[in-house]
């Protein structure tokens, strides 16, 4: 795994999305030139020709190397190589990032009877997030649910040895903030596809909506909602009409009158 | 010998089979039939908005359905065993299965509790 970090080249009106997808740094604008026909072709000649001049370096220069490593002088036997970082990092807790504006967008819900498995599936819900650059929580626990089994210890009488059994549900979320709700589906498919087996997870996403949206919902012309409650589709309710209208109901119907 | 049972229907295959399984399954099998109509007749019956002689007539109806299409007739069984009595509902056992499996530790979850 090599890193390879290379000078980004920034253009004047261009805006970068930081690390955090929620803020987005905004390069101050400069004053806008107008420039004739000719100056302009002058202009793109010149940005041509360095743009050229920067490929070829980017193919002569050598790259410097310099990967980041928390122990330098451990080597692993078979690369030869000391660990990358974000390898070595899988042995610590996951570093979490900031929430920016402490807007809750969406959270998991681990559910499962071991807890080891729970923190297996959390933390690499919370890894994923880091390097996806979504704020989160950290990994914290809800209460646990404890249901006790007392039965009978013998098949058949004995009725006073009893054995207790238990089952304890572990409960732990993760809450994500200020991130954008197309990274949030990317980091929960993400999570999906790679599962773990005797976790239930459960994720709530939270979107905010403007305050008129009752009136673009009403402006929609697909849909309709009065009309739904035209056609009874209730079964029971079918079958109460198809009784009153059977003969033996009318001809009762019909006494009272 | 001729089919015991009003109606042909299959035998489970999902659990333990005896008798008293197949009857409550049978049971369950009828009531899912004529759920739709008992409960709309159930409405006719108490709706106090509908003439008397017409609640009188859906209850009349409502009780010479047979016994075995109400739904107090159905009873829990054990899926092991076939056994009803102190059956443990979330895992559809009975007391002896549920220990069996959860000493074996068959039951995902279910530990010997000592506190």
């Amino acid at each position: 795994m090599f890193v390879v970090r290379r000078q980004l080249r920034v253009s004047g009106g261009r805006s970068i999305a930081s690390f955090s997808t929620g803020s987005i740094i905004h390069k101050k604008q400069d004053s806008v030139k107008f420039t004739s026909p000719q100056e302009h072709i002058e202009e793109q000649k010149l940005n041509k020709v360095a743009e050229q001049q920067y490929q070829q370096t980017l193919l002569q220069e050598d790259f410097e190397y310099n990967p980041k490593y928390v122990s330098e002088s451990k080597v692993n036997p078979i690369t030869g190589r000391p660990i990358p970082i974000n390898v070595e990092l899988l042995k610590y807790k996951p570093i979490t990032l900031k929430p920016t504006h402490g807007n809750e967008v969406a959270t998991i819900k681990f559910r499962g009877y071991e807890e080891d498995s729970l923190i297996r599936a959390g933390e690499f819900a919370l890894r994923s997030a880091f390097y996806l650059g979504i704020p989160t929580s950290n990994l914290t626990s809800l209460k646990t649910e404890k249901r006790l089994y007392t039965v009978i210890k013998s098949p058949f009488a004995q009725a006073k040895t009893k054995q207790n059994f238990h089952r304890v549900t572990f409960n732990k979320t993760i809450t994500a903030f200020d991130a954008n709700p197309e990274v949030i589906d990317l980091w929960l498919s993400y999570i999906n596809k790679h599962s773990i087996e005797g976790v239930k997870y459960e994720a709530k996403m939270i979107t905010n909506e403007s305050l008129d949206f009752s009136k673009e919902l009403q402006s929609l012309d697909e849909i309709e909602l009065s009309s739904t409650y035209n056609e009874l589709n209730d079964p029971i309710g079918n079958k109460v009409k198809e009784l009153l209208q059977s003969d033996n109901f009318k001809q009762f119907l019909k006494e009272s009158k | 010998m001729p089919f015991r049972f009003p109606v042909k229907f299959d035998i489970p295959k999902h659990s333990f089979v005896n008798a008293r399984v197949i009857r409550d399954q049978f049971k369950r099998l009828q009531y899912e039939e004529h759920e739709v109509t008992r409960n709309a007749l159930k409405y006719i019956a108490r709706n106090t908005e509908l003439p008397s002689r017409v609640r009188l007539e859906a209850q009349l109806q409502l009780t010479s359905m047979p016994k075995y299409t109400a739904y107090n007739q159905i009873r829990d069984r054990c899926v092991a065993s076939g056994n009803s009595k102190s059956l443990i509902r979330d895992f559809k056992l009975n007391r002896t299965a549920f220990r069996e499996r959860a000493r074996a530790g068959l039951i995902p979850g279910v530990k010997v509790a000592s506190w």
